[in-house]
């Protein structure tokens, strides 16, 4: 696993997956998650930041959508509130 | 994949990963996804149920909730929000090249080698047989007289007797004759022909009686 230490990230893709962020500031970044290993982030500061996803996570999120654009937004109401409220 | 058409699954878990769902019923159902392939979902009607997600797919959501929670809220909440409407771009990796042509498909490179081979072998087998039933050069067997098969024109062969066997005795046996026999050769000339050791012996008698007629003079 990756630990990168106070450093200022700005106008880049930057790929998340088992990476360890302390201290970082983003700015103007776009983070790749690929479904693998959870990043961590620690005191960081994100300013204008874009997701993107790949692979297993792109899969989920089109699954989500899926539902949602078929009709069912209901059934991803009880996710979007674990993930507002941490609850994993 | 599996395709389903107006199926009504009711009261069950269903795993979605891959599959295509058109014109069915989910009523009451968990809709279970492991993150390993997005399913679709086309004109389908859902009734009740929940949503299961498991393995990679459940990382997913952890690591929007870890952002949000680590202050990304803004960033997180613009996907949520797309999602619940539908409207995620997805990026998705490139399908894999076909192993064939990236060259890790060793069973079927083994098939098309043993096709070339057998190929190859057929051919040489063809020839090899067309060789020894058809030779360009082989002599005619029905007819022992007959000249060879190939191309030359038979004005361009020397001109050979018959019996050359026959001319080569003849000849062979006039010169031991002529090697061995006493005869002439020219008459008139005063020719003639000796054996060969008769006349080593004359030719050593003579040179004996020269020494020895030089020896007296000396």
């Amino acid at each position: 696993m990756e630990t990168i230490t106070n450093k200022a990230f700005r106008d880049e893709t930057i790929s998340v997956d088992g990476k360890t962020f302390a201290g970082c500031t983003f700015n103007e970044v776009t983070f790749v998650y690929g479904g693998g290993e959870l990043p961590t982030f620690a005191d960081c500061l994100f300013d204008d930041v874009g997701l993107q996803f790949e692979g297993a996570a792109a899969s989920t999120l089109k699954f989500l959508n899926g539902l949602s654009a078929n009709g069912y937004p209901a059934a991803t109401a009880n996710i979007v509130e674990n993930i507002r409220n941490g609850n994993f | 994949m599996a395709t389903f058409t107006k199926e009504t699954f009711r009261n069950q878990n269903v795993v979605v990963d891959g599959n295509e769902y058109i014109d069915c019923n989910f009523v009451n159902c968990t809709l279970v996804h492991r993150g390993t392939a997005a399913p679709d979902f086309i004109r389908c009607a859902f009734t009740g149920g929940k949503i299961q997600l498991e393995g990679d797919a459940s990382r997913t959501t952890r690591y929007l909730g870890r952002l949000y929670a680590a202050g990304a809220v803004d960033s997180v909440e613009a996907v949520l929000t797309r999602m619940r409407k539908g409207l995620l771009p997805f990026t998705q990796k490139p399908a894999p090249c076909d192993p064939v042509a990236v060259g890790q498909n060793w069973g079927r490179l083994g098939a098309y080698s043993a096709v070339l081979i057998g190929v190859m072998l057929l051919y040489l087998f063809f020839f090899s047989y067309a060789g020894l039933t058809e030779p360009r050069n082989a002599l005619d067997e029905t007819n022992p007289a007959a000249p060879l098969r190939s191309q030359i024109p038979l004005e361009l062969m020397p001109a050979l007797p018959d019996s050359l066997a026959m001319e080569y005795d003849a000849l062979r046996a006039n010169q031991l004759e002529e090697l061995t026999t006493f005869g002439w050769v020219d008459q008139e000339a005063g020719a003639a022909h000796i054996p060969i050791e008769a006349a080593f012996e004359l030719l050593i008698a003579q040179q004996g009686d020269s020494s020895v007629a030089q020896a007296q003079g000396d």
